[in-house]
């Protein structure tokens, strides 16, 4: 029989993974030859040498290495979390608040009339109608000081520059919120 | 007791001090598995050192499906090939590194002398069995032997196939069973020399 084979066998058998007939077929061969049958004890041995090797246990320092390592490197969340809150609160009340009322507005007064409900392009009419009466407001409350500094486009243009501005803060706010990797070289 | 998963999720939210949880959880066998790889208790403990910070760094990378404990020891062993490799030319160096008996003494002390002599020359010769397999045969022995992973997970851990892994460990198997049989012949003659 094939010595191989065999040598295969007894490794299966260390592993238990050896089925009865392979089982008999490895008894009835290492009876037979003396090369596989020292071969079987010494790897017996090998087998209970590694098998009752114990773990030692991991020295202190380890843990308190890679602590030092690993809280040096943590994100500051107290502060990042701070000041990511302040900035996108910022920019949302400078952003957001005048872009979602001169919507709102507009909304408001379409749907004021019943009968203009559903055109689209008489809405975007009313829109931007009431754009002047939003900034209006804004001078009103002393957000812009000077009416003859506003010009048309210049309102379309700060509006772009909030939105930009708000959507700007969200990002800000994710990449600050975001847990902080480390980075190891090799 | 927070379970691994749990302590990873904490830490990607951005609490690092869940990792410290982990590493108290995990540094016996992956400072144990540095040992076997590398032989040396001094680099074993910067190896684990360097596996759990790139645990850290690649945490978002690790797949909840799996045992953390086995991406965590797999990280350790792959790290531990590349340093037998890069250090391979010192193999041959005459300096002779602190063993792992000298850390097992330490780690036995309060153990009887007989005991911890007894327990020193297992490591010893454990440690200089597997000093004769090369870095892959010796990292699936060590996950076979002290860690019980079965072969799919060790194939998954080293990045290769279940018949690669049997056929490592079998090999590995022979090396060292003729390693042993080597030894023990060499140390009848030198005992019958004297």
């Amino acid at each position: 029989m094939n010595h191989e084979r065999m040598y295969v066998l007894m490794n299966r058998a260390l592993d238990g993974e050896l089925s009865v007939e392979e089982g008999y077929q490895l008894k009835n061969h290492l009876a037979e030859c003396q090369e596989c049958a020292v071969q079987w004890e010494s790897l017996q041995s090998l087998d209970a040498l590694l098998s009752n090797t114990e773990l030692v246990p991991a020295p202190l320092s380890l843990r308190r290495r890679v602590s030092v390592q690993v809280l040096h490197r943590a994100p500051k969340r107290s502060f990042a979390k701070l000041l990511a809150t302040l900035t996108a609160s910022a920019a949302a009340a400078l952003g957001v608040t005048p872009a979602v009322a001169v919507v709102g507005y507009g909304l408001w007064i379409t749907f004021r009339s019943p009968t203009e409900i559903g055109d689209l392009v008489l809405w975007i009419k009313k829109l931007l109608e009431t754009r002047s009466i939003l900034f209006q407001a804004l001078i009103d409350v002393g957000v812009i000081s000077t009416k003859s500094l506003i010009t048309d486009h210049q309102q379309i243009l700060l509006a772009i520059i909030s939105i930009c501005g708000a959507l700007g803060a969200g990002l800000l706010f994710w990449w600050l919120q975001r847990p902080r990797t480390i980075l190891v070289q090799g | 007791m927070y379970e691994d998963h749990t302590l990873v999720s904490q830490v990607l939210e951005g609490d690092a001090e869940a990792f410290t949880l982990i590493v108290r959880r995990h540094e016996t066998p992956v400072y144990n598995l540095a040992l076997r790889m590398l032989g040396n208790p001094a680099e074993a403990e910067d190896a684990s050192q360097e596996a759990f910070l790139r645990a850290y760094s690649k945490l978002r990378r690790y797949d909840k499906t799996y045992s953390f404990r086995t991406w965590l020891l797999s990280i350790t062993s792959n790290h531990c090939i590349d340093r037998l490799r890069k250090r391979r030319i010192k193999w041959l160096s005459l300096d002779e590194p602190l063993s792992t008996e000298d850390s097992l003494k330490m780690a036995s002390s309060s153990a009887g002398p007989e005991l911890v002599y007894e327990n020193s020359q297992r490591e010893r010769m454990v440690q200089d069995l597997l000093d004769t397999l090369t870095p892959e045969y010796r990292a699936v022995v060590i996950l076979h032997y002290w860690y019980g992973m079965p072969y799919d997970e060790i194939a998954r851990s080293l990045h290769t196939t279940v018949s690669a892994i049997k056929s490592r460990l079998y090999r590995a198997r022979r090396m060292m069973a003729e390693a042993a049989k080597e030894e023990t012949v060499n140390h009848v003659e030198m005992v019958g020399g004297v």
